[in-house]
């Protein structure tokens, strides 16, 4: 059976994608950042050895429009492909998926569990999905993992709530689990952590409550799951509120699941965070 | 049912991007992700006034791209992922753009960072 090994929260900042491409992962500004995801790359690849990631993220108006924008939209396709986001495409291997898991998961989200998803067959992926998957995982012509991405509208209010977002997490861990192949899933939720890009208010930085969370999603995510969208825009910038999609992976570990690894890094206009945990035996 | 926008609009110098925005904001937020594809950059750069017509942008909404001003394009409900994409045209990046909508000039607001160099 199926089983998910492995919760990762990670921030999904563009630039990060941009000094991937330039080669300066090793520059003074951005080695802390990456020398953190180091161990992490080795322990989902060497100790966990992750074979699909279902990765929680939100399209930043990109593949999707606001013409439609679906709440919840889980990817079908055996590949996706690069989106350009404006700036031209980025160098990387398409993203590869799993056609029977995803049909799985989405048969289980909408039979089983209620969540009446967007299914997508034609999904291009951009720096919410990219900069994760550079972030966790090396790769040569190919990714060493496939991918189920699950796009979260988290730009056009209303957005779904805190506590949806960790409801869909436990969903998805029941899917998981009722998938009847030999499987190592890690649930990735990614986005944030403090960071406002618009207005006045533009560069707004949080590190307290960047903090605060990084502590409380390891052990209290009920309190997380008690926020409103108010509360963690009025306290992390309105773009922070991405950071409800990090409750899904919460969701998808057991209660009672211990961290691994954790970072922090503020060096612009956006908290950079990451978290691994999984669940405790 | 918890009331998710419970401080009643009231963050300060911020506007949430709700479904009155996006309505506010549906011609500049059409133009500017029809520029996901790079053909329609060409288009653009070849003859703006033209190519802002096909989406039906206002005068005034025109006037708000040609003149780069970022802080207003938001107000007037593009999306800032959108009003990312709209710099973008110009050659103008993220952090100066974001300068400009706190009315600094880019190197001052540098130096409010905590790291400089990570640009």
């Amino acid at each position: 059976m199926a089983r998910v090994v492995a919760g990762i929260g990670t921030s999904h900042v563009p630039s990060i994608g941009a000094v991937v491409d330039k080669g300066e992962q090793d520059s003074p500004a951005w080695k802390p950042l990456f020398d953190a995801y180091e161990p992490v790359k080795s322990w989902l690849a060497d100790e966990v050895k992750v074979d699909e990631v279902i990765v929680i993220y939100n399209d930043h108006a990109c593949d999707f429009s606001f013409a439609k924008y679906p709440t919840f939209a889980v990817g079908m396709s055996a590949e996706y492909e690069i989106a350009d986001e404006g700036f031209g495409v980025r160098p990387l291997p398409s993203i590869k998926g799993n056609l029977e898991f995803s049909a799985h998961i989405c048969r289980h989200l909408v039979y089983e569990e209620e969540f009446d998803i967007t299914i997508c067959r034609d999904m291009k992926v951009e720096h919410g999905l990219l900069v994760p998957m550079n972030l966790c995982f090396s790769h040569g012509e190919d990714w060493p993992v496939r991918v189920i991405p699950v796009q979260v509208n988290v730009l056009q209010h209303p957005i779904p709530t805190a506590l949806r977002c960790y409801k869909l997490g436990k969903a998805l861990r029941r899917a998981v689990e009722t998938y009847g192949h030999d499987l190592n899933v890690a649930v990735m939720g990614t986005g944030g952590m403090s960071h406002q890009l618009h207005g006045e208010r533009f560069g707004h930085l949080n590190t307290e409550f960047d903090n605060w969370f990084l502590n409380k999603i390891e052990v209290d995510p009920q309190a997380l799951c008690d926020m409103t969208h108010d509360e963690m825009m009025d306290q992390a910038g309105a773009e922070a509120v991405e950071l409800i999609m990090w409750l899904t992976m919460r969701g998808a570990i057991t209660d009672d699941a211990h961290r691994i690894h954790r970072n922090y890094y503020a060096p612009m206009t956006t908290g950079m965070g990451l978290i691994t945990m999984q669940d405790t035996l | 049912m918890v009331n998710q926008r419970n401080l009643g609009g009231s963050i300060k110098n911020t506007y949430v991007f709700d479904l009155e925005m996006s309505e506010r904001g549906r011609r500049i937020n059409d133009f500017a992700e029809s520029l996901n594809l790079s053909a329609n950059r060409d288009k653009f750069k070849l003859d703006s006034d033209a190519f802002m017509d096909r989406f039906e942008l206002t005068a005034r909404e025109k006037k708000l791209v040609i003149d780069n001003d970022w802080l207003n394009l938001v107000k007037a409900g593009g999306n800032i992922y959108n009003v990312i994409r709209i710099a973008a045209l110009f050659n103008i990046g993220l952090y100066p753009m974001g300068a400009q909508q706190i009315g600094l000039s880019y190197e001052e607001f540098l130096q409010t960072r905590n790291v400089k160099g990570a640009t």
